[in-house]
């Protein structure tokens, strides 16, 4: 039944996600076609603005892309649970944790495929950034190797740490705003701006947290790098980043399923369709 | 406690609901059994809808315990009812053969065939997606499927309201053409002089409260007169 509901809900929402993605990419085709072909910035210019300007666009654009598409989700995860449609959907013959876990994994897929669309930006500020702004000897190159750090610094790394992370990232993200959404039912008027508080609200609590918790091994790195070379400086951020993914992902994993429960809970024991 | 052993298909005890202080349901005890077709009747804000959503699972109860078929409401008894609510639950994104893709996956007891056939004579195109549908046609088409599932309690909200009187013909001839024998129909209604006809058993509800549970034949006779004439009595303004 779960299988068939995913099928279902696959097939009612792959429009809007589908069009983001491609939107996505002809963005990061556009600006990787008008950034190569660009000349390249003039000895004596530090900075060329209108470039800079259109490199800031593009990377909004993206991110409002991958904002919009999770948010599309938000509102179909509301309109079909909480609305007149949820008639239909809470009087079939299945648990809600079924009917949560289908939109979960509908909407992680989409915000996963829109979020490694902006992965993309990362090659095209390395097209990018030498045609607006002069760049010092070597520092294209040290760019791209941070870039090659924070995705995991290898295949392997990729597999067994970023792409975890990032998928569990977006389970998080989606489930914390599926019960934000539920939590706002609960609210006897305004459930909608309840919805949006309550999102506000867990957005900053874990912000805070994440932030406490991220302090102590930053801070660490960061006394521990003063003196450190070039090669012991990557080295050492590459297993920084490491950490910080299993962390991560670890927290996330929890939180995600604390969020799930949530939903759950509020759909079992809670519901008052209108 | 989640099996209640019952000759009745429905049992409801001491079932109470607040909207905020506003009391929707005020301790209703009610046994439904097999095989009728009953009318929930009562004004607007008398607490039906709110008791038929209680029924399905939409709405909790602050109190009391509702029994359908020996199970609380949950995924057993959705798997035996059918409900029409007194709204469209449709979904605008939905073409009109993802509807039946959706009642033939998930309900064991939906006869595609007779939804097809339903759909056809109201000349509804499979393709059609449902926000091109009118108001009506949607009323019908949600009617169609909930009617054609083999279910053991249809339960139906308010099934004729705001519809023209050819539309009201076809909605009843639905509901009562087929119509097995075991199962209950519970319908909701203010317009009682149309749906008289169907009604074995009726309930009247008033501000919450169970004013009266009673056969048509015996109202009839004790009241000496209609159902309807004898509402239009009770809940003179």
């Amino acid at each position: 039944m779960l299988k068939k509901l995913i099928i279902h809900e696959g097939k009612e929402t792959w429009k809007i996600p589908f069009l983001a993605l491609l939107t996505q990419l002809a963005l990061s085709a556009a600006a990787a076609a008008y950034f190569s072909l660009t000349p390249s910035l003039p000895a004596d210019v530090e900075v060329n603005p209108g470039k800079l300007s259109i490199f800031i666009f593009y990377c909004f654009g993206i991110g409002a892309i991958t904002l919009l598409a999770g948010l599309y989700f938000g509102i179909r995860f509301y309109k079909n649970l909480y609305t007149d449609e949820g008639y239909l959907m809470h009087t079939l013959p299945l648990p809600a944790w079924k009917l949560i876990a289908s939109k979960a994994v509908i909407a992680a897929v989409w915000y996963y495929l829109t979020s490694l669309a902006e992965l993309i930006i990362l090659p095209i500020t390395c097209i990018a950034v030498p045609k607006f702004a002069a760049m010092p000897e070597g520092s294209v190159d040290a760019l791209r190797e941070m870039l090659y750090i924070i995705v995991g610094s290898g295949p392997l790394e990729l597999l067994l740490f970023f792409v975890p992370y990032t998928l569990t990232g977006c389970l998080y993200s989606v489930l914390v705003l599926f019960s934000a959404i539920s939590l706002g039912q609960l609210f006897g008027r305004h459930k909608l701006i309840g919805s949006i508080l309550c999102y506000l609200g867990l957005y900053t609590l874990t912000q805070t947290a994440a932030s406490v918790f991220l302090l102590p091994p930053v801070t660490g790195f960061a006394i521990s790098s003063v003196d450190l070379e070039m090669s012991g400086l990557t080295q050492s951020l590459s297993t920084l980043f490491h950490q910080l993914y299993l962390s991560l992902f670890l927290a996330e994993l929890v939180l995600s399923g604390a969020a799930f429960f949530l939903c759950h809970y509020i759909m079992k024991k809670n519901l008052n369709l209108d | 406690m989640s099996e209640h052993p019952t000759d009745s298909l429905v049992s409801i005890s001491d079932l109470t609901k607040h909207y905020g202080s506003k009391i929707a349901l005020d301790h209703i005890s009610l046994e439904l059994p097999h095989g009728r077709i009953i009318g929930l009747l009562g004004p607007n804000g008398s607490g039906k809808t709110t008791l038929l959503k209680l029924m399905n699972g939409l709405l909790v109860p602050d109190k009391g315990t509702i029994f359908i078929d020996g199970a609380q409401p949950g995924t057993a008894t959705k798997a035996c009812v059918s409900f029409l609510p007194e709204r469209s639950y449709l979904p605008d994104a939905m073409r009109v053969k993802d509807l039946l893709s959706y009642f033939t996956d998930f309900y064991a007891d939906f006869d595609r065939p007779k939804a097809m056939s339903m759909l056809d004579s109201l000349q509804v195109a499979l393709r059609s997606p449902l926000k091109s549908l009118s108001k009506g046609t949607k009323e019908k088409v949600q009617l169609a499927m909930v009617m054609s599932r083999r279910a053991k309690l249809y339960i139906l909200d308010e099934p004729i309201a705001g519809v023209d009187p050819a539309a009201r013909d076809y909605i009843l001839q639905t509901i009562i053409q087929d119509f097995d024998g075991e199962a209950t129909i519970l319908l909701s209604t203010h317009l009682i002089a149309d749906i008289e006809k169907i009604l074995d058993d009726v309930i009247f509800l008033r501000d919450g409260k169970i004013l009266l549970s009673s056969s048509v034949e015996d109202l009839r006779s004790a009241q000496a007169k209609s159902v309807d004439a004898y509402f239009r009595e009770v809940f003179a303004c």
